[in-house]
């Protein structure tokens, strides 16, 4: 059985070169056929993967510990769903699972573009190929989930109780999707430069390509984050390490993609710096793989080492050499068809987003590879902790979201002073307005306040161009106010959905601002004792001793107070795992709108008595719904509209028109 | 207009760097491992005032807890060295914090007590043999008990 995944693996590497160069040759001499026999070659090394993940699940689900993988990450104890998600739980598993989603999105794209995009989808299914080959040279000669070991173990090592929470086991999915996704819009940038074809064709693909990926990366960097919060116990959920570093960097270069490309299809501009965009996103991500997998800086998350860290330096060089020189080459043909007219327009909002999204990027990238410069240059390694990267993002950060409401309400080119009068007095006004109330709420901390204050100003802008649209809308057609909105914002995806996107960005930031009040408190209660925490009452009841088979457990009792009344129960807990020899701490939060009441049991004494760890945390609910919102903006900005659907249909027709001519001469 | 631009893109770009200077300055810790610290504290060589400190594990039977199980008190070793520690962070200390851990610290030194203030502690269990050599690894899997 084991054999089979093997054999998967060699036939996948050998149909994966097949497919690479069979279609980069369809490029070259613009030959249908061939472009569909690479196209099927892709198909078929997605089956061969597929193939390879079902023989790996089967070994994790029938306890076949003579596979080594098998061994290291499960056991015998471990429920079924455990067992599925444990096949991302070690090196060699999720690799290729990760492998394997590649392959996915090779057959998502040659699907859905089976009949469109002719000039560029051989090029991009060469690109796609070419990145499943090196992940197949991975799998073979790297990381083998296959190994046998000479001895079957009778149990294997299992899980850490930690990593056996179900964020946990859909986090890095998320991750793996979006960092992964980010080949489809680089592949399309690549084929633009290698045919020729370098007008704004193909930041059609290449836009609703990166929106995917870049969905599913930042719903996995939120749910790392909520896990990191309500698991870890330090009362945060970002803490700068790089491993972190390393999936929020794509999602930068993403996210400045997704603005520039509107500059280059209203104005003509920025052509080249959209090639510049897409190849450095494809490049973050192995970056970022490369930092996580080979262990060469240390990190919370992975002290593994492994020798697999030169083979995503290769590539990663091969692939920005390579670029760079097609980037280059095609220079001459990517000037701007329009130059920038004015400080005051949306395509210099665009462009300060940009250079804000890249300053961001750069000071991570720089605070992430700082040890290694140092080391390089110094022979010192030299670590950059979270204060520096909380003091350089902050103000990039409220700059950003400061643009995210004026970048709307200015307009192309130029715009008036009338114009620029007439949409920023009534945000101005509103922001102006709360700036007394947020004051008066205790909110003396200069960021903080500046944060809120400009968060107000973009609900406004925001709100006032839903309303100024359904307005416009409803004197048309007459519908009821909330039905016209939906309407505009179902025919306008793109602009609503942004819109929607943008909303969420400002929960997230008040979620944000909430950080610079969190307070923590130690105190040591008797039991039936209550003691005054901020405005709340907190009465430690009872310590409770639970056990099972796995494990033992000690929970403390405590009820909580405001004003008066009862809010809840809180059960505090620390674990302790027999077969792994681990403690785990069990955090119990009381989770308002306004603040989360964050209790952890540090210890108890024979004596009756614990001693408790209090988090106050302002605003954080506000993180976890910007996240939803977040989601649901990126899925009502991706979704199709009917306009899509009649473009599709008319690319098709005129694709299989084109067909049968060339069949016919 | 382009003139402008330029000039613009210049003033945007020095605005980062200096804000990415400043804050450069408050936020480094230098990298060493047990045995480089030690050897630079008998040297006498410069140290910074932030230090962290890798590669190292507790030492079995070194762990002295407070009352409550929230502060310790440990040795770290790297196999030659030994160094005392003494956790003085806010936070709980991590739950794979324990024997024979690795673990990460970042703090400072102080010289009086001979001992390393820490105020953050990152730990793992040994026993993830990913990568290295076989049969360390078959070791490893027989010393868990099963």
């Amino acid at each position: 059985m084991i054999d089979i995944g093997y054999f998967s693996l060699c036939t996948a590497l050998v149909f994966s070169g097949y497919a690479t160069i069979v279609s980069f040759a369809a490029g070259r001499k613009q030959d249908l056929s061939l472009a569909r026999s690479g196209e099927n070659a892709a198909l078929v090394t997605c089956c061969l993967l597929t193939l390879a993940v079902i023989v790996l699940w089967h070994a994790l689900l029938t306890h076949n510990f003579r596979v080594q993988f098998v061994a290291e990450n499960s056991d015998l104890s471990m429920p079924v769903f455990y067992l599925i998600t444990s096949l991302w739980g070690g090196q060699a598993g999720s690799l290729l699972f990760w492998g394997w989603i590649l392959s996915l999105y090779a057959v998502a794209v040659i699907i859905v573009y089976r009949n469109r995009y002719r000039d560029l989808m051989p090029y991009a299914v060469a690109v796609i190929s070419s990145s499943s080959f090196f992940y197949c040279i991975l799998h073979l000669f790297s990381a083998d989930p296959f190994t046998l070991l000479p001895t079957i173990p009778e149990n294997g090592r299992g899980l850490n109780p930690l990593l056996q929470q179900p964020l946990m086991a859909i986090h890095p999915p998320l991750l793996y999707l979006g960092m992964v996704g980010m080949v489809v819009p680089f592949s399309f940038a690549i084929s633009a430069l290698l045919s020729g074809n370098i007008d704004a064709t193909w930041l059609r693909p290449a836009r609703r390509w990166m929106l995917i990926p870049w969905s599913f990366l930042g719903a996995g960097l939120l749910l790392g984050g909520k896990w990191a919060y309500v698991e870890l116990g330090w009362g945060g959920y970002w803490g700068w390490d790089p491993v972190e570093n390393s999936s929020l960097m794509p999602w930068l270069a993403g996210t400045a993609f997704l603005h520039s490309i509107m500059v280059q299809e209203r104005r003509g501009m920025l052509k080249v710096w959209n090639f510049f965009l897409a190849i450095l996103c494809y490049s973050l991500c192995i970056l970022g793989t490369f930092i996580t997998r080979s262990g060469i800086i240390s990190s919370v998350h992975a002290f593994a080492e492994s020798n697999i860290g030169p083979f995503f330096v290769t590539f990663l060089v091969i692939i920005a050499v390579l670029s760079a020189a097609l980037l280059y080459y095609r220079l001459p043909k990517l000037g701007p068809e329009n130059k920038l007219e004015s400080f005051v327009s949306r395509e210099t909002a665009f462009l300060l987003n940009n250079w804000i999204l890249l300053g961001i990027l750069f000071a991570v990238l720089w605070g992430t590879l700082f040890p290694l410069i140092s080391e390089a240059f110094t022979g010192q390694q030299i670590t950059i902790g979270p204060p520096f990267f909380n003091q350089v993002n902050t103000p990039l950060g409220l700059i950003l979201i400061f643009l995210t409401g004026a970048g709307p309400l200015v307009a192309w080119r130029k715009s008036s002073t009338h114009s620029l009068k007439k949409h920023f007095a009534r945000p101005l006004l509103f922001a102006l307005l709360s700036a007394p109330i947020i004051l008066g709420a205790g909110v003396n901390d200069f960021y903080a306040f500046v944060s809120l204050t400009l968060c107000c100003f973009v609900v406004a802008a925001i709100g006032l161009e839903f309303h100024t649209g359904t307005l416009a809308r409803k004197r048309s057609t007459g519908e009821r106010y909330f039905i016209a909105m939906f309407r505009l914002s179902s025919k306008n995806r793109r602009r609503y959905g942004g819109y929607i996107t943008h909303v969420a960005l400002v929960l997230l930031f008040v979620g944000f601002t909430g950080k610079a009040f969190t307070t923590e408190t130690e105190l040591v209660l008797q039991e039936s004792e209550t003691r005054r925490v901020g405005e709340y009452d907190l009465t430690f009841e009872t310590l409770a001793y639970g056990e099972n088979a796995g494990m033992q457990s000690t929970a403390a009792v405590l009820s909580l107070h405001l004003n008066g009344e009862r809010l809840g129960t809180l059960l505090p807990e620390r674990r302790y795992y027999k077969a792994f020899d681990q403690g785990t701490t069990e955090v119990s939060i009381y989770s308002g709108l306004l603040e989360d009441f964050y209790l952890i049991l540090v210890g108890w004494s024979n004596d009756g008595s614990a001693k408790f760890q209090i988090y106050i945390n302002p605003l954080v609910k506000f993180v976890w719904l910007g996240s939803i919102v977040l989601i649901f903006g990126s899925i009502w900005a991706m979704w199709p509209t009917g306009r899509d659907r009649r473009v599709a249909k008319v690319d098709t027709q005129n694709a299989l028109n084109m067909n049968k001519t060339v069949e016919s001469i | 207009m382009q003139h402008k631009f330029y000039f613009g893109s210049v003033i945007i770009l020095m605005g980062l760097a200096y804000l990415i200077w400043i804050s450069f300055q408050q936020s480094t810790s230098m990298h060493l491992t047990l045995g480089m610290f030690i050897e630079k504290i008998q040297l006498g060589h410069p140290i910074s005032d932030r230090i962290q400190l890798g590669g190292s594990t507790v030492v079995p039977g070194s762990i002295l807890w407070d009352k409550y199980k929230s502060k310790a008190r440990f040795n770290i070793t790297d196999g030659e060295n030994t160094l005392s520690v003494r956790y003085v962070g806010n936070a709980l200390l991590p739950d794979t914090f324990k024997e024979e851990a690795l673990v990460v610290l970042e703090g400072k030194y102080n010289n009086q007590k001979t001992s390393f203030e820490a105020d953050l502690v990152f730990a793992k269990c040994p026993s993830k043999y990913e990568g290295q050599d076989y049969s360390n690894h078959v070791e490893a899997m027989q010393e868990t008990s099963y």
